[in-house]
């Protein structure tokens, strides 16, 4: 009887739900902007340039930190009873026996590829704005050079990577270049935007790109050159250290520890700098942390205990003289708490004494909890819980001076470099009384030379390397290896995500 | 009008047909009897006799009886039917014309089982769907409700690792559809719950009803947008017509430690290490038991008062709850307060029925140091204080002769007590939900309705940290508030109708559906607070705040559905439903915003057909068989598909620190629905008189398009992950559930149910596509082992061909001088001889599946007059464990700084163990979960009250496993899966409850 009435309601049912059915899917985004609605202010440019440097921040402990440093004679990383051992990671650096799974080593690459990719979109982004700002040819120019400082990186540890100047590019495109190739690119692109970059040291350019940081990377890039294309580049690298050193715009601090205070700001020695404040969101620097001892936190009223992990042994650390000033940057022998009484490691009972000597990469003893010097380089921060507000000196003057020094040396120019490494040698040691002489300057006296300055500043492998040192046995334990470990492997898991990829010669694809 | 004019000629007919049958058959003979309850021979009143292929029929009596008038001589059959019985047919016999029938209280062929937007009768279904219902529930502690139901439903995996009062139970239907792992979605009283532990964790179990489990996707089908990991429908307690009943239910019980790590004692200690100078040092004198120490016997009681009743117009139950459960760790627990209201009205002749509930809870929770950080998180994490205790020597005392503690900080080394007394971690849970819904009958049969419901939650948690003067950290602490608000709202339409005799029957259903969900919240860290006291309740006396330390967040997403279900059966015999629905998501993209999810079921009743009835022993018989589609989003980020710019790190610029923006998320635009393919083939049989009920259920579900986040090749991409739809799985497996009258007369009876489940799970593939590009990955590490010296230690996997979090081990074969030696393989993964452990590489690892062979539960309820008692055993067979937390500290080179597990003086190992198949421990167990004896009072043996239940409760009185380490119930999901690392103990519990009705 009803069945008009059925069929009438379904009729204005499927009316109703036809007129009034929700299917608005477009949800409100409240804590985020389209991209549409940035870059509209030359504030928010700044803002959107700002993150290339803030990933910078991984630079000074991170990954690439460990394989420049951890492969070298500057820092070991000893398994201390179950302690450090981390899957054999630590060992396999110092003892050169590392394979392409190795988690630091794509840790890094990932590092360098992200800062280049970043980089990268930003340019494009910035450079495809409906209205670019007027100083779009310095921004890119900085953008630019600060992508050359992550393919420099990538050149010293990989050698023969891809290079991707587009944000857009296509991945089946990519594939290995040969070092030889990366190694031209960086130095054209750092001196194709060399007139793009500002010329002033201020508080604008502190910790942003410059002129002269461009030329610290192309004296690097020259001062291996050899290594890295076969063909050496000394005039060009004593060129590059002039640019910075005759512009006069940086002079050595007088006190060789001012530029690594913990208010380092000040220091007119360090060229380019990656700024940290852990206060205000500019963190994680915290290589104290890596290498104090558990309870060095007594020594110095850091709010947190200490890992005891990375620390220099005994070989590097009696390179040092008595009298050279800068063997200070290690703490050896006993410790005291900050009333001054002597520390006592309260976990084994023995004294909290450092010993340089690192006889075994491994050992429960509980007197190795104390092995190793311990860095205190960049001035712990009392009272963090672990962040650093160190700013870290990627460049700074005295090394310029060591490299002029070293490539006029190896070019038989003027002096030898004999006058830029006494500059750096008379302020560590106060006076001239242990200048070296054109005898006493050699190739052996200039690697050992660089080590005392630029320890734990990333430089150690690179200069191995280059002084042939890199791969000859270590105390303790590490054999004389192969030769193809001057570059460390493609790591897998790339090799995995993209087939055209090709690993480096010696190690396993 | 032209149909409707066929229909009515077709109704007319019908009509006319009905009246012609009653005036021929009018001359018949008289047949009457009575109705009784198999079980209780209770009379049972309101029981449908019916003529069987007439309309003929009659209603009991209230003392059981009834009486047909005018039988036709032609009526061979009568049919018995009864809502929650058996339904029986009696073949009538020449000349007798009284019949005493008992009718079984039907397990489950007749029962009505809640299916989304809707019940169906259960002999209708062509699903895997179980019910379970209140009689069945687990008692005990029960501090959350599905704990009700652990162990209880063949599919349907519930662990708890540890006893930890405020832990979220893993929960997970088949399998899970990602490979991370996702709880089933959550359905109560119709409201489809956004947030499955907040849901669940804010009902009162002893409001609850009934479980409706939808295990298949055809069944879930009608949840299409959210039902890919299944369905627990949740249906609470209503208000019945007639007398007012008040009801009180409580139980107070104690729990203690069942099992922990046993580490040295202090003279153990002195023993191990006599002789050695620093341990002499290091002994302060004290003997103290550090995991004995920072546990306790908790107490913890429940209420729960109800008041219901009504007429047949209106009906209501009110009820309020509270529990306080005492964690057997000092200093954790949580309290619960709880309000539920839930209304029916029928007005304008019955035709518009309005129901409508509130529910309000709030949760003091008291948290352990170190969990609930990210609360955002899926679980409240795991807490150090596990790990101190066992570390902490027994010879050092809890308290220095001052008073204050005893505090030697260093790795993993730090008073346990101050840790747990003196952080302040608490949260506050208020959540608060109403719905309404309104259905009106237009015409009969067809009913058009409205549903609205609104949730929100609103933790409000803090934090307080004070100072270690040998630590010498800053005081700290934090508060903040997150907010979620679910807004519900649906339309939907149903008409039912039987024709042809009754032969035929029709149930369509449609509904159109839109659901928005808003989170957002704000919170404020803070540091060097002078006076502790105050806690975070003036977080403006800090004295150290930094840039990143004040935050807030907000974020939406919408979903809208429209969906079609068509049932159909005819003559009790076949049954097809199909399912159609097409859903919208906000977090994919214009062009894949919306996906159409189909699925069709058959159920054919066997036992229903002339040839079968010849089999005297099977009365029931039922084949299911379906297939269907479900999508899942669930997952994933509100925004994957969009380009958003948000906040980034900070850089410091032209002597100032500001604040960077950048692309935090690569955007996928072409990101669409996961999808689920789920067949399903089962049986559900009742044989012996209706004594031996079961249900035989096998699985075959595949996952496209799994939403993964992805490996990116470096270069050319931004970061190394993006969210694509990029992996298959495969999940299959069988479901068996047996349940028996074993014993049934007046005075003893004895019932035995039992489940038990398989699951496979299987990764198919791990490539996709992201712009345009191949993507394809062969493994990803996945879990690890942790703990000192144990970072970069991964040993599981996501893997092609393998289960996800598949254990990638070396296999231990030997020590040999003090070195741990492992099988070796070579290039063509040959073994050849051992390899040391130093030496091995990758290539040595080998593949282990630590999922169980299969899951099983067994029941056994007895009575015995008014004296019940039941037992409940679960189990786990041929599962595995990674014993972390013994790999930790099983090791005698701890000695003496740190104190060891006992074995570790007798294992052998003189270094650090390295993670092997050493620590791959069997994690097979049967568990008494339950025990209870109760007490029935008989009805009107006592004034003024209708029933009273008394009962004892055991839980987890014993468990029979060879597992080494506390418990061998482990996190079955993410990274942390089958790994065994410091969990909150297993408690034993002891409770005695009361049941009332007045």
């Amino acid at each position: 009887m009803n069945n008009k009435l059925v069929w009438k309601a379904l009729l204005a049912g499927g009316l109703i739900l036809g007129g009034i059915s929700c299917t608005n899917l477009d949800a409100d985004v409240f804590d985020q902007v389209e991209q549409d609605n940035f870059w509209k202010t030359p504030e928010q440019i700044i803002a959107g340039i700002g993150p290339a440097y803030a990933s910078l921040r991984g630079y000074a402990n991170g990954d690439v930190f460990s394989l420049q440093e951890v492969s070298s004679d500057e820092i070991i990383v000893p398994t201390r009873g179950s302690d450090w051992y981390d899957n054999g990671n630590w060992q396999s650096l110092w003892l050169h026996t590392w394979t392409p799974n190795l988690g630091p080593i794509n840790g890094a690459w990932e590092f360098i590829y992200s800062g280049i990719a970043k980089t990268n979109q930003i340019m494009k982004t910035v450079s495809e704005l409906p209205e670019p700002p007027a100083n779009l040819p310095e921004i890119e120019a900085e953008l630019k050079t600060l992508r050359a400082f992550y393919y420099y990186l990538g050149l010293d540890l990989f050698g023969n990577i891809p290079i991707v100047a587009d944000f857009n590019t296509d991945v089946s495109s990519v594939t290995n270049n040969s070092r030889a190739e990366v190694f031209a690119f960086i130095e054209k692109d750092l001196k194709d935007n060399l007139p793009y970059l500002s010329e002033n040291v201020d508080a604008a350019t502190y910790g942003r790109v410059n002129k002269y940081f461009a030329f610290s990377i192309l004296a690097k890039l020259y001062l291996n050159a050899g290594v890295y294309t076969g063909t050496a580049r000394w005039q060009d690298c004593i060129s590059a250290c002039d640019s910075i050193i005759m512009a006069n715009k940086y002079q050595l601090e007088p006190n060789f520890f001012s530029n690594f205070l913990v208010q380092n700001e000040g220091s007119r020695e360090n060229i380019f700098v990656i700024p940290y404040d852990d206060a205000k969101g500019l963190g994680t620097f915290n290589i104290q942390l890596f290498t104090l001892h558990y309870q060095s936190n007594e020594t110095f009223g850091l709010g947190a205990s200490p890992y005891n992990g990375f620390c220099t042994p005994a070989a590097f650390y009696n390179m040092f003289d008595a009298a050279d000033t800068r063997r200070n940057m290690f703490l050896v022998g006993q410790q005291y708490d900050r009333s001054g009484n002597p520390q006592v490691d309260k976990q084994v009972n023995l004294p909290l004494s450092f010993d340089p000597n690192v006889p075994v990469i491994s050992s429960p003893e509980p007197s190795f909890r104390m092995a190793g010097a311990r860095s205190v380089k960049y001035q712990p921060t009392p009272g963090t819980t672990g962040g650093m507000n160190n700013d870290f000196a990627v460049f700074r003057l005295a090394d310029i001076y060591l490299m002029r020094g070293e490539a006029k040396f190896r070019n038989n120019t003027g002096d030898k470099g004999l006058s830029d490494f006494n500059l750096v040698r008379e302020r560590a040691f106060g006076n001239s009384d242990h200048n070296w002489t054109p005898a006493t300057l050699t190739l052996d006296s200039i690697l050992a030379e660089r080590g005392r300055e630029v320890a734990w500043e990333l430089s150690r492998r690179t200069d191995l390397i280059r002084f042939g040192k890199f791969l000859d046995p270590r105390v303790p334990a590490k054999q004389a290896s192969a030769p193809y470990r001057v570059l460390f492997p493609i790591p897998k898991p790339q090799l995995d995500k993209n087939g055209n990829l090709n690993q480096n010669d010696g190690y396993p694809g | 009008m032209k149909t409707s004019s066929l229909l009515r000629n077709f109704a007319w007919c019908l009509v006319a047909l009905l009246s012609l049958a009653q005036i021929v058959f009018a001359q018949g003979k008289v047949i009457s009897g009575t109705v009784t309850d198999a079980d209780n021979q209770d009379p049972l009143p309101g029981v449908t006799v019916q003529i069987k292929g007439t309309s003929t029929g009659t209603i009991t009596t209230a003392d059981g009886t009834f009486k047909l008038n005018n039988v036709p001589a032609s009526a061979k059959t009568l049919v018995f039917s009864f809502v929650g019985y058996e339904t029986k047919e009696v073949t009538l016999e020449e000349g007798k014309a009284t019949y005493t029938i008992t009718l079984q209280n039907g397990k489950a062929l007749d029962e009505v089982v809640v299916v989304g937007y809707g019940t169906q009768k259960k002999k209708d279904i062509t699903g895997a769907v179980t019910k379970v219902t209140t009689k069945e529930f687990n008692t005990g502690v029960i501090s959350n409700p599905l704990q009700q139901v652990q162990g209880k439903v063949a599919g349907l995996v519930i662990v708890q690792p540890g006893s930890d009062p405020n832990e979220n139970l893993t929960v997970r239907l088949r399998g899970s559809t990602s490979l991370e792992g996702q709880p089933p979605l959550l359905v109560v009283d119709g409201v489809a719950i956004d947030d499955f532990n907040r849901g669940i964790n804010a009902i009162a179990p002893g409001d609850i009803e009934s479980y409706d489990i939808l295990r298949d996707a055809s069944s879930a089908a009608i949840y299409g947008a959210r039902g890919a990991n299944g369905v627990i429908i949740i249906t609470t307690k209503k208000g019945k017509a007639g007398k007012t009943t008040v009801e009180y239910n409580g139980y107070v019980s104690t729990e203690s430690v069942a099992n922990n790590i046993d580490v040295l004692s202090a003279d153990e200690w002195r023993a191990a290490t006599a002789g050695n100078a620093t341990a002499a040092a290091l002994d302060k004198g004290a003997n103290t038991d550090w995991p004995d120490e920072i546990t306790q016997t908790a107490f913890s009681h429940n209420h729960n008062v109800a008041v219901g009743g009504g007429t047949d117009k209106f009906n209501y139950r009110a009820s309020l709850s509270y529990l306080d459960q005492e964690g057997v760790v000092l200093n954790s627990g949580k309290d619960m307060l709880s309000a539920r209201l839930n209304i029916q009205q029928k007005s304008f002749n019955d035709r518009l029925t309005v129901t409508a509930g509130i529910n309000t809870t709030v949760t003091n929770r008291k948290f352990l140091p170190g969990q609930n950080l990210d609360p955002k998180a899926k679980t409240v994490g795991q807490s150090n204080i596990f790990n101190l205790a066992f570390n902490y020597l027994p010879v050092w005392p809890v308290y220095n002769p001052d008073g204050t503690y005893y505090q030697v900080i260093d790795f993993d080394l730090e008073n346990p007590l101050f840790d747990l007394l003196e952080i302040h971690n608490r949260r506050k849970d208020n959540f608060w939900q109403g719905h309404a819904k309104a259905d009106y009958e237009l015409v009969k049969g067809l009913t058009v309705g409205v549903f609205g419901a609104i949730s929100r939650s609103n933790d409000v948690g803090d934090y307080f940290e004070p100072r270690v003067p040998e630590k010498n950290n800053k005081t700290f602490g934090a508060r903040y508030n997150y907010n979620k608000q679910v807004t519900n709202f649906d339309m939907h339409l149903n008409y039912k109708k039987t024709f042809g005799g009754d032969k035929h029957s029709v149930d369509f259903t449609f509904v159109h559906e839109y659901n928005r969900f808003v989170n957002d919240g704000f919170g404020v860290l803070a540091r060097g607070f002078l006076i502790p006291d105050i806690l975070t309740n003036n977080l403006g006396t800090n004295t150290d705040i930094r840039n990143n330390d004040p935050f807030s967040y907000k974020d939406e997403v919408l979903l809208a559905s429209f969906l079609g279900r068509l049932v159909y059966s005819f003559d009790n015999r076949y049954s097809v439903t199909l399912n159609y629905r097409r859903d919208g998501s906000s977090k994919f993209g214009p062009n894949n915003r919306w996906g159409n999810f189909p699925s069709a079921g058959l159920a054919w009743t066997i036992s229903s057909e002339e040839f079968f009835k010849k089999l005297a022993v099977v009365n029931y018989l039922k084949l299911r068989v379906t297939y269907g589609t479900t999508g899942n989003q669930e997952d994933i980020d509100p925004y994957p598909y969009q380009l958003l710019y948000g906040a980034s790190d900070k850089f410091y610029y032209g002597g100032e620190v500001l604040q960077g923006y950048g692309i935090n998320q690569l955007n996928n635009p072409d990101l669409k629905w996961e999808v689920r393919h789920s067949f399903n083939i089962g049986m559900d049989f009742s044989l012996f008189n209706s004594r031996l009920n079961g249900t035989v259920d096998y699985f075959n579900d595949k996952t496209k398009d799994l939403l993964f986040n992805y490996d990116l090749p470096q270069p050319p991409f931004l970061t190394n992950r993006v969210v694509a739809n990029a992996a298959d799985a495969e999940n299959k497996g069988i479901e068996i559930t047996l349940n028996g009258d074993v014993i049934r007369n007046s005075k003893f009876t004895w019932n035995a149910a039992f489940n038990l489940g398989t699951l496979r799970n299987k990764i198919t593939n791990l490539s996709g596509k992201f712009q345009g590009a191949d993507l394809s990955i062969t493994a990803r590490n996945y879990g690890y082992a942790d703990g000192r010296g144990l970072s970069n230690a991964y040993i599981t996997r996501l893997v092609n061909g393998h289960p996800a979090g598949v254990f990638w081990l070396h296999e231990f074969v030997e020590l040999r001088d003090g070195h741990e030696y492992y099988a070796h393989y070579d290039d063509k993964g040959q073994r050849v001889g051992l390899i040391r452990s130093d030496s091995a590489t990758d290539a040595d690892r080998v593949y282990i599946d630590p999922t169980p062979k299969f899951t099983y539960g067994f029941t056994n309820s007895f009575t015995y007059g008014n004296f019940d008692l039941s037992f409940f055993i679960r189990g786990v067979q041929g599962a595995k464990i990674f014993a972390n937390t013994l790999l930790n500290l099983s090791t005698v080179t701890r000695l003496p700084g740190n104190n060891v597990e006992k074995s570790a003086l007798t294992n052998g190992f003189t270094a650090q163990p390295q993670p092997s198949t050493y620590w791959l421990k069997d994690a097979s167990y049967l568990r008494m979960e339950n025990l209870t004896f109760g007490y029935n009072f008989k009805p009107g043996s006592l004034k003024y009250i209708q029933s009273l239940r008394l009962y004892l409760a055991a839980n987890n009185l014993f468990i029979i496993t060879d597992y080494p380490g506390i418990d061998p119930e482990v996190k079955v999901e993410g990274d942390r899966r089958y790994i065994d690392r410091s969990y909150y103990p297993k408690t034993r519990s002891f409770t005695f409850g009361v049941n009332v009705n007045f």
